[in-house]
């Protein structure tokens, strides 16, 4: 299951990006949400997109995700489209909202991606349901009903399902952005843990686009960060983060980590905000 | 449980069903019998006519001297009334999924819902009886067509009415739609469809009640009701009244345990109201 050595990639698939977006432009009606979005994200990169609210983050990440198709631009996901991605059950998805089947207890929450679809993903590809609930810290609780649980606990239910299917990209809305700020803090290096230790992670982890609003959370769990500017959401800079792995909650004192704190809110500040947010040529 | 006994298990079970249906039946009993005493002490008092309004007592009279009568003309009406419910509950699902699937069916269709929802029941109840003859058909269709509207309108929200998000996690792994109905949109239209299905009940015996006026000959409390206000024998009226009272308490007390079994995840079920 876990190979130690890359992955051999699709014969068709030569580059080693897990996502593309060229020239990505979406409009809703007369409205421009987002314009000339290049991102490409390499396989076992942790990208995180940072942006205010409205930028366009949700449907940025709904549309790598196949969910909405974009107004323009092209869209590779894992070197395919994202329709065959969704059917090969190759994509994890963590909302803002755990958004879990509150009829269902813990257990067969985790279990639901393997009950749909089954023509895509056989038993081979998925993770082990139990080791999952290990990892996400939720033993005990699989027989709990989703209402019965703390919203940090849902997420780590929702994170759980989405690692089942032993996705090749993790995209994730804001999964934290609801949560205390005592929780939030925790549940960054929780994910951190569980990127690492992942099913299938191998050598390289997994690769994961995650957006936030939240500058820190942006640096401490990315190697890249992505700045949009206001609406419609254009990338307004980019940034590595060199910061040393494994990283602890701790780290966030340290005067390298505030450093880039203070860049990546500098590069949001200057991010110009747009005049013309309509769609007028 | 393999013991050889076979009442002890029995008991528990009843006194378990008990239990949990005593908060259902408790309260409106005592309502009954806290309005039952004020009726009487009115009717003693102001020595109101029995053929005005009978006191509760002789109602009673009434009810239990002929209770096997009753209770016959009242599985008649039951009968009708379920048939009905079971008919235009499923029609009004199957409705309501294809609805909620389109918009343009939803538009092309609820007019025509609507207009046969307004349009009076006594005034279909004839012609039922020229469509349909003079059996059951045209009583249980009257009853099916009281029940239909509820559980359509709220079938059409509830199917639509899903969490954004878990849809979007079962698309992006290409879930068909049939597995999205099922396993979403489906266990999120139940507390939509039991709130309407308890509109339902209530609605289906005024429906069979309704048709029993129409269809007479055939029995049932609606029947009853028609002859004994002809004969102004109040007293057996009233005790007809009565009877489809309990029936329709006692369905809404199945549906309402029925739904605690199966919504115990929603929390309709676990409010407790204060
Ligand atoms: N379904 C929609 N119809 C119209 N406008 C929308 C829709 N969804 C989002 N928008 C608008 O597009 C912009 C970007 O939204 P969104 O992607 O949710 O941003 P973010 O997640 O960064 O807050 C916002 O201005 C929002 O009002
Ligand atoms: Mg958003």
């Amino acid at each position: 299951m876990a190979q130690p050595t890359a992955s051999p990639a699709p014969p068709s698939a030569p580059s080693d990006a897990a996502l593309e977006l060229s020239a990505v432009r979406l409009d809703y009606g007369d409205v421009r949400a987002l314009d000339g979005i290049d991102i490409e994200v390499r396989r076992g990169e942790f990208v995180v997109v940072v942006g205010p609210s409205g930028c366009g983050k949700t449907s940025l990440l709904r549309i790598a995700a196949g969910l909405l198709p974009p107004s323009g631009g092209s869209v590779r996901v894992l070197g395919g489209s994202a329709d065959a991605a969704q059917a090969g059950k190759r994509l994890g998805l963590v909302a803002q909202t755990p958004a879990l089947l509150p009829w269902r207890d813990v257990r067969s929450n985790i279990a639901l991606p393997e009950s749909v679809n089954r023509s895509a993903g056989g038993p081979a590809a998925a993770a082990d349901p139990e080791a999952l609930i290990r990892l996400v810290g939720l033993e005990g609780f699989e027989r709990a009903r989703p209402h019965k649980l703390s919203g940090g606990m849902q997420q780590r239910v929702a994170l759980a399902r989405a690692l089942v299917v032993d996705p090749d990209l993790l995209l994730m809305d804001e999964p934290f952005a609801a949560l205390d700020e005592i929780t939030r803090e925790q549940m960054r290096y929780e994910l951190l843990r569980v990127w690492s230790q992942a099913p299938g992670a191998g050598a390289t982890a997994k690769t994961v686009l995650f957006v936030t609003h939240s500058v820190t959370e942006a640096v401490a769990l990315a190697d890249r960060v992505v700045v949009l500017s206001p609406r419609p959401g254009r990338i307004a800079a980019e940034m590595a983060i060199d910061l040393p792995r494994p990283r602890r909650p701790d780290d966030e004192r340290a005067p390298a980590f505030l450093d880039a704190v203070d860049r990546v809110r500098a590069l949001l500040r200057t991010a110009p905000p747009e005049p013309a947010d309509r769609v007028s040529s | 449980m393999t013991g050889p006994t076979g009442a002890a298990p029995l008991r528990v079970e009843w006194t378990r069903w008990g239990r949990a249906a005593a908060p259902y039946l408790l309260p409106p009993l005592i309502a009954l019998v806290l309005g039952a005493v004020i009726w009487e002490a009115w009717v003693e008092l102001n020595d109101v006519s029995e053929f005005v309004l009978p006191p509760p007592s002789a109602v009673a009279q009434a009810l239990f001297s002929d209770i096997g009568f009753f209770a016959q003309e009242g599985l008649r009406t039951f009968a009708v009334a379920t048939a009905g419910l079971a008919i235009g509950t499923g029609a009004a699902i199957l409705l309501a999924i294809l609805m909620a699937h389109s918009t343009t069916l939803e538009r092309a269709l609820l007019p025509i819902a609507i207009t046969v929802k307004v349009t009076p029941i006594v005034a279909l109840a004839p012609l039922f009886v020229i469509w349909f003859g003079f059996n059951w058909e045209p009583k249980v269709a009257i009853a099916a067509l009281i029940t239909y509207f509820p559980v359509l309108i709220n079938g059409i929200v509830g199917f639509r009415d899903v969490d954004p998000g878990a849809l979007d996690f079962l698309r992006s792994l290409r879930a068909s739609p049939r597995e999205i109905f099922l396993r979403l949109r489906w266990p999120s239209a139940l507390p939509y469809l039991f709130a309407a299905l308890k509109i339902a009940a209530t609605l289906s015996l005024i429906g069979a009640v309704v048709a029993e006026f129409f269809a007479a000959g055939q029995g049932g409390l609606g029947a009853v009701i028609d002859e004994e206000n002809r004969l102004v024998r109040l007293d057996r009226l009233f005790a007809a009244v009565v009877t489809l009272a309990v029936i329709g308490v006692l369905m809404n007390v199945a549906l309402a345990l029925a739904e605690r079994r199966l919504l115990s995840w929603h929390r309709s079920t676990w409010a407790t109201p204060g």
